[in-house]
């Protein structure tokens, strides 16, 4: 064996025993081994391994690093995002704004964007006073007039239907038996029973039921603003409901027709006034029992 | 699921490959102080790309990278390899004849070891001052073994006759 292929096999550990010991009869047999143990002196200096991978560890925080199969931060972030979500809920909520008016009470309510409603007694009405600012709409039953400032759409929610405007002067009532807009001043679109009806200033519409009717507006305001209540061909029974609700008592009816129609007022602060206001223009009479607070009324 | 996004596995092959990746760029670029920021950067990029390397190709990802970047940082010219300057504790060896003639040696050899080609030296030095391999070293170079042991057998046969120069 030559010597090249002796040393070929020795720096690859390949030597068998006889090759080792001619080997090591080389005569630069020292040479060689020095030279692979002087190697050892050109060590590269040792990577501090764990120190170096604490240091990586704060760097790679600043990566993100999107593709983990599961990471806990994403129940965090869902866990947050919920918790964000109930909050500007209950915030929300807590900004709606109920009014009520007992029996004889009126209220004046000044809307978020200084529109003004006028409540009569018996009413309710809902806004919130978060989300006007993005939609001026609010919740209404019973009888309000509106002054409304010029901006976006303002809707007005009734059981009985939707009435929308942009700025104007209207007034919504919305009882049971009669559902009734005056308009008093600009424009007011009204929904109900599936139509669309637009009303202008001096325009008024009454439904029931049944029908739907413009009607001219006569006063330049509700009437019930100056404490009277102002009917136009109605039927009496619309009007003995109003006055049920304006004194909180019950009128029970014998022997009458109750669709005779009635245009006039009834005083708003006298039942008996009242009472006597109206069975004296239909030539009838009427009895009251003020413990049960029933009211009956019968032919003369 | 065995992935590297899982800071645990990434933690365990940075350990078992930060060390390689160093004494590798080490060995074969010479002595640099941005040796260890290579090291570093290669496995931010590995940690950026750990949903498409898969563990068992770390090793190849890490490389390649590292390379790039070494390209990227400063131009490979010369060479060299620090050596310790190590004193023996026998009193007759300090000399300064023998003193003398220790330097020499060891400058003749940190030139030789810079005439040697990237592989060469890679191969010898990380075989005999590492210890590693040449199972390893041909999996790290992405050579066979024979291509291995005929790299080392070279750099010593040009280290020998460098040396013998001197004499």
């Amino acid at each position: 064996m030559d010597k090249e292929n002796l040393i070929y096999k020795w720096l690859n550990g390949q030597l068998t025993g006889e090759e080792k010991k001619a080997f090591e009869q080389l005569p630069d047999y020292d040479l060689n081994v020095k030279i692979i143990e002087g190697a050892k002196r050109f060590k590269a200096p040792e990577f501090p391994v764990e120190k170096k991978y604490t240091e990586l560890k704060s760097r790679l925080k600043h990566y993100k690093n999107e593709s983990q199969y599961f990471n806990p931060v994403w129940l965090y972030r869902m866990a947050a995002i919920f918790i964000i979500a109930l909050t500007a809920y209950f915030y929300i909520q807590s900004n709606t704004v109920e009014i009520k008016t007992l029996a004889f009470e009126k209220k004046q309510v000044v809307l978020p964007d200084a529109s003004i409603v006028w409540l009569n007694a018996h009413s309710k009405l809902t806004y919130n006073k978060f989300l006007w600012h993005l939609k001026r709409q609010l919740k209404m039953s019973g009888d309000a007039f509106f002054k409304v400032t010029k901006g976006s759409r303002f809707d007005v929610h009734t059981p009985s239907g939707i009435v929308s405007v942009v700025g104007t002067e209207f007034e919504v009532k919305a009882g049971t038996e009669i559902f009734e807009v005056r308009c008093f001043e600009g424009v007011v679109k009204v929904k109900i029973h599936k139509k669309t009806v637009v009303l202008t200033h001096g325009e008024a519409l009454q439904a029931t039921h049944k029908q739907i009717q413009k009607i001219p507006v006569l006063q330049p305001k509700p009437e019930w603003l100056d404490n009277d209540d102002q009917f136009k061909s109605v039927p009496l029974s619309t009007v003995l409901q109003a006055i049920e609700k304006q004194y909180k008592v019950k009128i029970k009816t014998q022997d009458i027709d109750t669709n005779q129609l009635y245009t006039g007022a009834f005083a708003r602060h006298d039942l008996k006034l009242a009472l006597k206001a109206l069975v004296e223009a239909f030539g009838l009479t009427y009895r009251y029992d003020e413990t049960h607070k029933i009211v009956l009324i019968s032919a003369n | 699921m065995k992935n590297l996004c899982v800071e645990r596995i990434f933690e365990a092959v940075y350990k078992k490959l930060s060390g390689d990746l160093y004494n590798f760029l080490y060995y074969k670029y010479g002595n640099h102080d941005e040796i260890a920021d290579v090291v570093q950067e290669s496995f931010v990029k590995l940690w950026q790309n750990c949903k498409k390397v898969l563990p068992e190709k770390a090793r190849g990802f890490l490389f390649k990278v590292a390379k790039n970047q070494m390209l990227n940082k400063f131009k490979h010219d010369k060479v060299v390899l620090n050596y310790q300057q190590k004193l023996t504790d026998k009193v007759e060896h300090r000399n300064p004849e023998y003193l003398l003639e220790e330097a020499q040696f060891y400058q003749k050899y940190q030139q030789a070891l810079g005439k040697l080609t990237d592989e060469q030296r890679v191969a010898f030095l990380l075989n005999k001052v590492e210890g590693k391999k040449h199972k390893e070293i041909a999996e790290m170079l992405n050579v066979t073994q024979k291509v291995v042991e005929y790299r080392i057998y070279s750099a010593f046969k040009i280290i020998k006759k460098e040396i013998q120069e001197l004499k």
